[in-house]
């Protein structure tokens, strides 16, 4: 049999045996456990088959497929307590396992080997349940007795094989193998009808004259031998027989070729290093990152200009070595995203569906381990979708879907960590119908399911042994899986989450650290002790002053919460959660702020409470030792720069030891507080804060580049101007009062600097206090303060806050850095804008038109796509919201530049969402240029550009055209 | 006569040396082979969570350690750490462990054939830690039994 892609077998062949290779000894456990059953061991077994079948059934591995199937299905009923694992069940499983091994490892005639006997025996484990269920089998009964009789005739047997000649030793060490096991012997009637043909398998009382006879047949068989002394102390997992044993000897000779590995000559540019050689280089660099740092200090003490120079050099070095040792572990995530064409082609071939495939960001590079480990649950989720989401064509015409069903896979960066998407639009998941399931399967309680949100039930497809398919199928199987992608993937640090629309589709999340060597983390201290919290893990870092923490910090029983944006969100205090000793050297901590750091897993979110929070660092990341394994608040240890070690939280670890101590009622109400928070809030943050006691004002946070903390002392007024001191320079500071009527600024020892960039330059605005992050509004007036330079105000715990326009602020305060806007800007033009609320279009439209461009306004795509094509106006530009009704601002734009007419035509997309995948999005569909909403500045200095280019085509179209004509 | 074996610079085939060190009164041995080094690092970083056997951990070298504490494996009351407490470095599976003694006492050649079994209960030390024992004039070295030992933290 030959494949298609050789090495895609080759990887299942190595995957495979890797995953069976403990199943023995799990087996054996299981069997040793008999009716007292561990669950997780069996489901471990479970797992493992469960992968085999659905690879190989992608491979067209019918026979692996089939075997594995059918071991699937007795350790299903092992796990429902259907089956007593008892040793002849125990017996057929392992030798069935074998046999499915052997099969793998010659995998390219796997399709040949006859696998029916087995998995009619296997199934006949099922079909016997009700018969023999706590009734053993007479014969296996018989054959106990006989056990120890058994292991006399061994030794007779091991001392006559001694005697005999080297061939003869083969069966004799099979012979003893056998009479070893009484298991091989207890594989019920029809097991000994079958094994009875096979040398050596032969009932125990007829051991000396078998023996005679065996031995002479082995002798003329050519296979490698085992010397008889192995015999006594063969160990039983081997011992059982195996197909090489039990099959005939054209099957032996074949196996004679077992474990030599397919060799392919393939010549390739690079080489393969084993990983533990990059690890080592890994820890290495780390190490001399930690010399480096000692180095740099000593320099700095010494104030010698040769050392200092040496010092730097060794330092740019060592950086870069860093770099490109951590460059050597990433690889495109093609490499995993290649596979899925095909797969999905096969399934619908044999699921009788309809589906494509859509791939984008195939070049996002990712660490090499964490690759590989999210193959799997990809895999998983990939084929869930097609098998579970994507409905076959008939149901999809009746609901009246026109669009094509497909799957679409996309890796992107967002912040620092890797987001792949995998979207269907298919059937989606029904939440009534996942907690009717879950009642029934005894995951929750009839109240319980009531109360819970749609949301969370559908995150219930995460929960062990949860299943939705109706039909069991051998694609995506009996709910093995959903819990296993979200255990693999948080192992790795990483977070999914999913969520589904009936009739719609559904989308899964999976967000993942870009390497596992070193992880970007914060460093804490609490009692004393340093720990380092993954970026990945945190949303925002929260400082209470003592003055608000009775305001901000509340108690429900006994658990303490943060209101949070009017959320209330779990608190944990870190010193409590580890049970550390508390460290006698601490202040009392009722005078301090409390530091508190909102962390996420992928369901849940809450704040830890630390002592201090201390700088942001890159982390060399050190495996736990064996004896730290059951710490599961800890992920791993770092060493810091000084040598201290400080251990790296596993925040879903810490969140699972918490939560049991939360009240189970309050966890609840709690979490669905969590969980109102959607993944993408698409309202813009503002930060409101104040310059007096009087005004309180907001500024979007989108054009906040950072807030500084400074002293008074450090800020010069220099004429009219006032700047603030930096390390790079000065700071010009914009004078509030001076362009709008407010208040003059209230001097204070430590002032807050809100600093923005606006036309290239920075600019900060002075702020006494900050109050607040908080979310935009849905209504926002007008009317009230209506003022050049005030985009309107809204209401924030029941005061009036003034929502600024720091762009127009600058022009009326700074005209003299906005004349040459004006000089280029020769012509009137006019600009179609196209936004569905009222106020972000009125607001862009306003600035644009200060900006002294005739400015069109339309309500949604639809209404756009019909003023261009009426022609009322000759457009120069477009810009357009993404999420809009009717026709959203991506298809608007495809059908813009996808017409003949206006394929010219500018467009800028406008987002609240700064996410490189909306980003992405738009560049696929064409659009010129993508800005965050309200940052005027970005968006005036995008239009002006697109202008200046459109008009040099149009004149370089024009001139190209004269010469012609000429 | 044990002055002779420990004056021998050559170990013969049918002898090993030990690594002797005492936590409370009992002396202690294990093969020299298995012990890295010895060191004075005993201020360890606390391990939230862990086990009670387990001390904390050090940083050996820009390695990671866990030591463990000897004397609360044993069974033993653990005195306070003092100047002469030493932590024995041994590698289990490639992974770094260092063993909390309260001193280090001396390396010894011991002819095999003098390693004996032990009685049952020599020093109300649990049997299961102890594979042999070496009697000398004055004192009876205990072979620690190091994969016991290591898993009993498990």
């Amino acid at each position: 049999m030959s494949f298609d892609d050789p090495e895609i077998v080759q990887e299942f062949v190595e995957e495979s045996l890797h995953q069976l290779s403990d199943v023995e000894n799990q087996l054996l456990q299981i069997e040793e456990q008999g009716a007292d059953i561990d669950v997780d061991l069996v489901n471990t077994v479970f797992r493992a088959v469960h992968s085999v079948k659905g690879t190989a059934g992608f491979l067209g591995l019918e026979k692996i497929q089939s075997l594995a199937h059918a071991l699937e299905t007795v350790m299903n009923l092992i796990r429902n307590c259907e089956i007593v694992p008892t040793g002849d069940v125990v017996g057929t499983l392992l030798t069935a396992s074998d046999e499915l091994r052997e099969m793998i490892i010659n995998v390219e005639t796997s399709n040949d080997a006859d696998v029916q006997r087995r998995v009619d025996e296997l199934l006949g484990i099922v079909v016997e349940k009700t018969v023999l269920w706590d009734d053993p089998t007479p014969t296996s009964a018989a054959e106990n007795s006989e056990a120890t009789t058994e292991n006399e005739l061994a030794d007779t047997v091991a001392q006559l094989a001694s005697d005999l000649e080297h061939a003869t030793e083969v069966s004799a060490s099979q012979l003893c193998a056998e009479t070893k096991e009484p298991s091989a012997e207890r594989d019920g009637p029809a097991e000994c009808d079958a094994t009875a043909e096979c040398d050596g398998c032969v009932p125990p009382t007829e051991v000396t004259a078998a023996d005679q006879d065996t031995g002479a047949g082995a002798a003329a068989s050519p296979r490698s031998v085992t010397p008889a002394s192995n015999s006594t102390t063969v160990n039983p997992s081997t011992a059982s027989p195996s197909p090489v044993n039990s099959s005939s000897t054209t099957d032996s000779e074949k196996s004679n070729s077992t474990g030599k590995p397919i060799s392919r000559v393939v010549q390739e540019t690079s080489i393969r290093v084993p990983v533990s050689t990059l690890d080592q280089l890994m820890n290495l660099a780390g190490e001399l990152v930690l010399r480096r740092n000692s180095l740099i200090q000593l320099a700095s003490k010494r104030s010698d200009s040769e050392l200092d120079s040496v010092t730097a050099g060794i330092d740019q070095v060592t950086s870069s070595l860093q770099e490109a040792i951590m460059q050597t572990r990433m690889q495109p995530i093609n490499n995993v995203f290649s596979r899925f064409p095909r797969v999905v082609r096969d399934l619908c071939v044999k699921l009788g569906k309809q589906c494509d495939v859509e791939i984008n960001g195939k070049g996002v590079e990712v660490d090499k381990t964490i690759l590989e480990a999210i193959v799997d649950p990809l895999m998983h989720i990939v084929r869930n979708a097609v098998d579970h989401g994507i409905d076959p064509p008939a149901e999809r015409a009746a609901a009246g879907k026109t669009r094509p069903p497909v799957v679409d896979i996309s890796a992107y960066h967002q912040a620092g960590r890797v987001c792949i998407d995998v979207i269907d639009n298919g059937r989606g998941i029904d939440p009534a119908k996942i907690k009717e399931k879950a009642v029934v399967k005894g995951v929750l309680s009839a109240d319980e399911a009531d109360q819970m949100s749609d949301r969370d039930a559908i995150r219930l497809v995460f929960h062990p042994g949860f299943s939705t398919a109706e039909q069991v199928t051998d694609v995506s199987g009996r709910g093995v899986g959903m819990d296993v992608v979200r255990a693999n993937i948080e192992r790795l640090g990483g977070t999914v989450d999913i969520e589904s629309e009936v009739g719609e589709g559904t989308s899964i999340r999976i967000v993942l650290p870009l390497t596992l060597a070193i992880i970007p983390s914060l460093i804490v201290i609490s009692a004393g002790r340093r720990f380092a919290i993954p970026q990945i893990n945190i949303l925002e870092l929260v400082r209470i002053s003592p003055y608000d923490q009775g305001k901000r910090i509340g108690k429900v029983k006994n658990s303490q919460v943060l209101r949070l944006r009017g959320e209330l969100l779990p608190l944990v205090r870190l010193s409590d959660a580890l049970e550390q000793p508390s460290d006698p050297d601490e202040p009392d901590s009722a005078a301090k702020p409390t530091s508190i750091v909102v962390v996420e897993t992928g369901v849940c979110q809450f704040g830890v409470i630390v002592d201090e929070l201390r700088d942001s660092e890159e982390i060399v990341v050190k495996p736990l030792g064996q004896h730290l394994k059951e710490c599961r608040s800890l992920d791993g240890a770092t060493i810091l720069g000084d040598g201290q070690i400080a251990w790296i939280l596993n925040v879903a670890g810490l969140a699972e030891k918490c939560r049991m101590k939360l009240a189970q009622e309050e966890a609840s109400r709690l979490a669905e507080s969590v969980s109102k928070r959607r993944i993408d809030d698409v309202r813009q943050r503002i930060v409101v804060f104040s310059n007096n006691a009087n005004d309180r004002l907001a500024v979007p946070m989108d054009v906040v580049v950072r807030i500084d903390r400074i002293r008074l002392e450090d800020v010069e007024v220099v004429g009219t101007q006032s700047y603030v001191r930096t390390a790079d320079g000065t700071l010009p500071i914009l004078e509030l009062s001076n362009a709008i009527a407010c208040n003059a600024f209230e001097w204070q020892s430590r002032i807050n600097v809100v600093v923005f960039e606006i036309g290239g330059r920075e600019v900060g605005l002075l702020a006494n206090t900050i109050h607040d992050i908080t979310k935009l509004p849905e209504t926002i007036d007008e009317m009230t303060f209506c003022q050049d330079g005030v985009i309107g105000s809204i209401v924030e715990n029941k005061l009036p806050v003034r929502l600024l326009d720091i762009y127009r602020i600058t022009r009326i305060l700074e005209p003299s850095w906005f004349e040459n806007y004006r000089a280029t800007q020769n012509c009137r033009k006019t600009v179609l804008v196209v936004e569905d609320s009222d106020f972000f279009r009125r607001q862009v439209c306003k600035t644009l038109r200060q900006d002294g461009f005739t400015v069109v306004g339309a309500r949604d795509g639809q209404e756009a796509w019909d003023l261009l094509r009426s022609q009322a106006h000759e457009f120069s530009l477009v810009v357009t919201d993404v999420e809009m009704p009717n026709l959203n601002g991506l298809e608007l734009c495809r059908l813009i530049k996808q017409s003949d007419e206006f394929g010219q035509l500018p467009v800028i997309m406008l987002t609240s969402l700064g996410s490189d995948k909306s980003i992405q999005l738009g560049v696929e569909v064409g659009a010129d240029e993508y800005h965050v909403k309200m940052n005027q500045d970005q968006l005036l200095t995008g239009v002006r550009r697109l202008l200046a280019r459109s008009s040099e085509q149009n004149r370089e179209s024009c001139e190209s055209q004269q010469l012609v004509e000429v | 006569m044990v002055a002779m074996t420990q004056d021998r610079v050559c170990i013969g085939a049918d002898e090993v040396q030990l690594v002797t060190f005492y936590c409370g009164d009992v002396l202690l041995g294990l093969r020299i082979e298995q012990v890295q080094e010895i060191n004075r690092q005993t201020t360890v970083t606390p391990v939230p969570e862990a086990s009670e056997f387990v001390s904390g951990a050090i940083n050996l070298r820009g390695e990671l350690a866990t030591v463990i504490d000897l004397n609360k494996v044993l069974g033993l009351a653990r005195p306070s750490i003092t100047k002469k407490t030493r932590n024995v470095m041994v590698t289990q599976e490639k992974e770094l462990i260092g063993l909390l003694v309260d001193s280090v006492s001396d390396i010894i050649a011991v002819p095999v054939a003098d390693l004996v079994e032990s009685p049952a209960n020599v020093i109300g030390i649990d049997a299961r830690f102890f594979q042999k024992v070496y009697v000398t004039a004055d004192s009876i070295v205990v072979l620690l039994e190091l994969d016991e030992v290591i898993q009993q933290n498990e």
